[in-house]
């Protein structure tokens, strides 16, 4: 009975904490009532927001992303920074983009609306509205909760980032008054930015979405009422909780697919939804083979996919530039009629973005600030992914004699323009979009496989699941996994995190120069005696076996230092293994033997894949000239096929 | 009938033609010789002396676009080496046609052996000369023709474009943007063939009138468009042929070793030779369908 008393006052003590049964602290509450405009893409919205003060300090302000003000003109910052081109989707001069608020009041309360204002805390940009800040008339205490009201009006652009219509597709996604994250008292909402995505408490959200009879609608979290209006409308309203945003997404050429996956190891229930665009039925099979093989790769690498239901969107072709994006518990996808079942682009996407309803989704890093450990974790997730499934060497492109492996890809992305920018970085601040993705999605991808090879894929594993485990549903940062790998490698890698993820800089390891001289027989003054040579041809007699001096120079070219194995084979087969720190610039070996050097070869195992040249780490004294024949008749060849077509 | 003729006509005269089908192998080959020498130098100083070159052996793409990144420099001046070329070549192949319709046109070009029959050299050349600079300005009038061409394509974009603009038929795009393609090649094929028939009316009537010789094959074309086109696609049906069965072999030899990488190379050599006998029996068996006519 005691024991009773005693978990029941634990249990009423936690249940403020996290709600019963909830998987995260709810600090935002969000009841959203919205009506599809479909004669002019736009959005008319009420919504009723309770936001809990979880720091220490009482909050007199509050500040919300209007991510839609991005797409208003050509001076806000996202456009300032991108040209109005992303991802190589351009911007519709015809139709921008917006949200109003039209009113703000604190509920049974005070009107606040003539209070709010835009600021800019990124550039101070005066054009830039993409962040709204609005006065209390009294501070949120510590604990306590405060409940507003707002209606809002949100016009969709023409979709080429993210969001957005195309015809009758509708994309809805960052298009609400969105609270940003208050962090000890101190707001963290940024602006819209042309290398930038979001970040937001965790909570409840119940959205009500009311669209013209004969869309078919898909959206966060699972539909839990249906009501046809009477005027022609449907209302849908999807609740869900223990998530950080919303998006939904409408358009009568889907077709919906709904089928259960179920896992018993580890235990996942969840239903799959597929909203398959009329023009790619023929790609539906591939989609759903990705997302299964999504949902059993991080369930069982991480842990088990916690929702009911994992929405997928196929955009049609003229609406890509909403493609390939993740939103809690629904993700759009790439497809388009006509793609070789070698080309892998489809499969990519869909494990890539159903992957961030980890990394993002559950594990809520700041994307503003540290892109990488949503980007970059999750790329090295998708590599790991499709290579279990499709091959190492073959899982992003598999056409004949083409085949090119998801690590190579990612390898190839980052060796030309990494340089520029530490891969920790505010999305905002990198040099250019090609600097920002190569760093935080390729280099960072293939930096945690070099972590990997380095640590062993059993304690790269427990890395992975305890930074999980652990951060599930909270805002992490690049320390947090810094501590997680120290902790479960029982490593300082202070070293390796250091160099490779706060500073600029590259790993470039070359084998410089190897050599065999032959070791000289003793000539000249010794202890006072003239040693001559002997009369045999070179200075040595014809039964004696020759000595050479084998030298190996091994040298560290970037700045970056990395511990280095090196394989040393001699011309009768002899191998040796030696092993190097990496600090210092150069290393020389040295080999007394009878017989010459073959080769030397940095990193055997080609586990360093952050080395940005492979074809320095190792020299061969005769090196074999049978591929530059190859390659070199091969063009002659396709050039003379060429010239025959020219002459026709 | 005459189509049939033509075509036997063009296959005889052209295997009988072996020198000049030497010749313009040749050519081709030595241009290929210039893109062979700096392509190895290229490959050679990528590859130094990395044990990467061994395991290239192998065709490996990752490996290979990694080496194409780090020498992208030099890689850059080869393919503008390739252009360079591939223009000259473009006009030494216009040279060489004038000596392949005269010797054709002669039909008594031969090895010199038999009485009173001229050698094939100073035929070949002869006519190489004494045409290039007509057939240089027919490359330059049939500019028109290949204006129309584009102008026609835009078009029929247009016209297809409301089709698929509206991105709402991913399917129908797909269809039409083949076809698109499909009707394009047709006729640069068409083109082509105009452009043949001109040569052979220049080398034919000996004319220096190369615009109204242009509007003569236009004109021959057109009132024999079923026969000139039915010839013109059994001769690039038999190039289709030879192509595959080529490719066939071609694509079984493991390029691996420095024999079979010889073997690949000399089996391609076969297969241009094959692209020059081809091109003759074009130019004979039109030349013939011309001349029956």
């Amino acid at each position: 009975m005691k024991k009773i008393g005693i978990i029941l006052f634990l249990g009423l003590w936690l249940i403020p904490l996290n709600g019963f049964g909830a998987l995260s602290k709810h600090i935002v509450d969000y009841r959203i009532q919205v009506n599809l405009l479909t004669e002019t893409k736009a959005l008319d919205g009420r919504e009723t927001v309770s936001w809990l003060n979880d720091s220490e300090v009482p909050v007199s302000e509050l500040q919300f992303h209007l991510y839609l003000n991005a797409f208003k003109n050509n001076r806000s910052t996202f456009m300032k920074e991108s040209g109005g081109t992303l991802r190589g989707f351009k911007l519709d001069e015809d139709n921008w983009g917006y949200i109003t608020v039209k009113s703000i009041r604190i509920k049974e309360g005070e009107d606040l609306t003539s209070l709010m204002e835009f600021i800019q805390p990124d550039d101070g940009n005066p054009d830039d509205q993409t962040v709204m800040r609005v006065p209390l008339p009294a501070p949120v205490p510590p604990q306590e909760k405060i409940t507003l009201d707002l209606e809002f009006e949100s016009k969709l652009p023409r979709v080429f980032a993210r969001s957005g219509f195309f015809d009758d597709f509708y994309m809805v996604g960052q298009w609400f008054p969105k609270l940003g994250v208050n962090q000890d008292g101190v707001w963290n909402c940024h602006q819209y930015h042309q290398n930038s995505e979001f970040f937001a408490d965790y909570g409840i959200f119940e959205v009500e979405i009311t669209v013209p009879k004969g869309f078919v609608v898909g959206a966060t979290g699972e539909r839990t009422r249906e009501q046809e209006n009477g005027e022609g409308t449907v209302s849908y309203t999807y609740y869900q909780e223990d998530v950080h945003d919303f998006a939904w997404t409408a358009c009568p050429d889907f077709v919906e697919f709904r089928e259960r996956f179920s896992l018993e190891d580890p235990p996942v229930d969840t239903e799959m939804i597929l909203l398959v665009h009329r023009q790619h039925l023929c790609q539906k099979p591939r989609l759903l083979d990705s997302l299964k093989k999504g949902l059993e790769f991080y369930s069982r690498s991480y842990g088990p996919y916690p929702y009911r239901t994992v929405t997928l969107v196929d955009p049609p072709i003229k609406a890509l530039g909403a493609g390939g994006m993740e939103y809690p518990t629904l993700f759009t996808t790439m497809a388009v009629y006509f793609m070789p079942k070698g080309l892998r682009m489809p499969e990519m996407v869909t494990i890539h973005e159903f992957g961030h309803g980890y990394w993002y989704g559950i594990v809520g890093s700041n994307e503003f600030e540290e892109a990488w450990l949503d980007e970059g974790i999750n790329s090295y997730s998708e590599m790991k992914a499709m290579d279990q499934y499709f091959g190492p060497d073959r899982s992003m492109i598999d056409l004949g004699p083409i085949k090119i492996g998801d690590g190579d890809y990612q390898r190839l992305q980052f060796i030309p323009i990494f340089a520029w920018d530490p891969i920790v970085r505010n999305s905002w601040e990198f040099v250019s979009g090609g600097s920002y993705s190569s760093n935080v999605y390729s280099k960072a991808a293939v930096t945690l496989k070099t972590l990997e090879n380095f640590l062993g894929e059993d304690v790269m594993a427990g890395i992975m699941r305890t930074y999980y485990e652990r951060w599930k549903f909270r805002h992490p940062t690049t320390d947090d996994f810094i501590a997680v790998a120290e902790e479960v490698s029982r490593q300082d890698l202070g070293w390796f995190f250091n160099q490779f993820f706060r500073t600029t800089g590259s790993l470039d390891y070359a084998v410089s120069s190897i050599r065999s001289r032959e070791v000289d027989e003793p000539l000249g003054f010794f202890a006072g005696e003239l040693l001559a040579p002997k009369p045999e041809k070179g200075g040595r007699d014809k039964d004696q076996e020759k000595v050479y001096r084998n030298e190996v120079v091994v040298q560290r070219k970037g700045e970056f230092f990395f511990p280095q194995e090196i394989l040393v084979t001699f011309e009768d087969g002899e191998e040796i293994r030696e092993t190097w720190d990496g600090r210092d610039r150069w290393k020389r070996f040295v080999y007394q033997r009878p017989v010459k050097l073959k080769s030397a070869l940095l990193d055997p195992e080609n586990k360093i894949l952050i080395d940005v040249n492979f074809f320095n780490n190792s020299k061969v004294m005769k090196p074999d000239r049978t591929s530059p024949l190859k390659y070199a008749l091969g063009l002659a060849l396709k050039f003379q096929e060429f010239l025959t077509c020219l002459s026709f | 009938m005459k189509v049939l003729q033509s075509y036997g006509s063009g296959i005889r005269q052209a295997s009988s033609r072996g020198k000049m089908v030497l010749v313009l192998w040749a050519f081709n080959l030595l241009f290929a010789a210039v893109v062979y020498f700096v392509g190895r130098g290229y490959f050679v100083n990528a590859l130094g002396q990395s044990a990467l070159g061994e395991a290239l052996k192998r065709f490996d793409a990752g490996l290979f676009l990694e080496m194409l990144t780090h020498n992208a420099a030099p890689m850059g001046l080869m393919i503008k080496v390739m252009v360079v070329l591939a223009f000259l070549y473009y006009w030494v192949s216009i040279f060489l046609n004038g000596g392949v319709l005269h010797v054709l046109l002669s039909g008594n070009a031969s090895t010199g052996d038999e009485p009173g029959r001229r050698r094939l050299a100073p035929a070949f050349f002869q006519g190489v000369g004494r045409y290039f600079g007509r057939f240089f300005r027919l490359e330059v009038y049939s500019l028109i023709l290949w204006v129309g061409f584009l102008l026609f394509q835009w078009v029929i974009w247009l016209v297809a474009g409301p089709l698929t603009s509206d991105g709402t038929n991913e399917k129908m795009m797909y269809y039409v943007f083949w076809a698109w393609m499909g009707l394009g090649l047709a006729l640069i094929f068409f083109i082509h063939m105009i452009l043949d028939y001109a040569r052979i009316v220049i080398v034919r009537s000996d004319t220096n009138r190369v615009w109204h010789s242009l509007w003569e094959a236009v004109r021959f074309v057109f009132k024999r468009l079923f026969g000139t086109l039915a010839l013109y696609y059994v001769l690039l049906f038999t190039g289709v042929a030879v192509f595959l069965v080529y490719w066939g072999i071609h694509s079984r030899i493991s390029t691996s070793s420095p024999a079979t990488i010889w073997l690949a190379f000399l089996i391609g050599q076969v297969f241009i030779m094959s692209r020059a006998w081809l091109k003759i029996a074009f130019q004979a068996a039109q030349l013939s369908f011309y001349g029956r006519d």
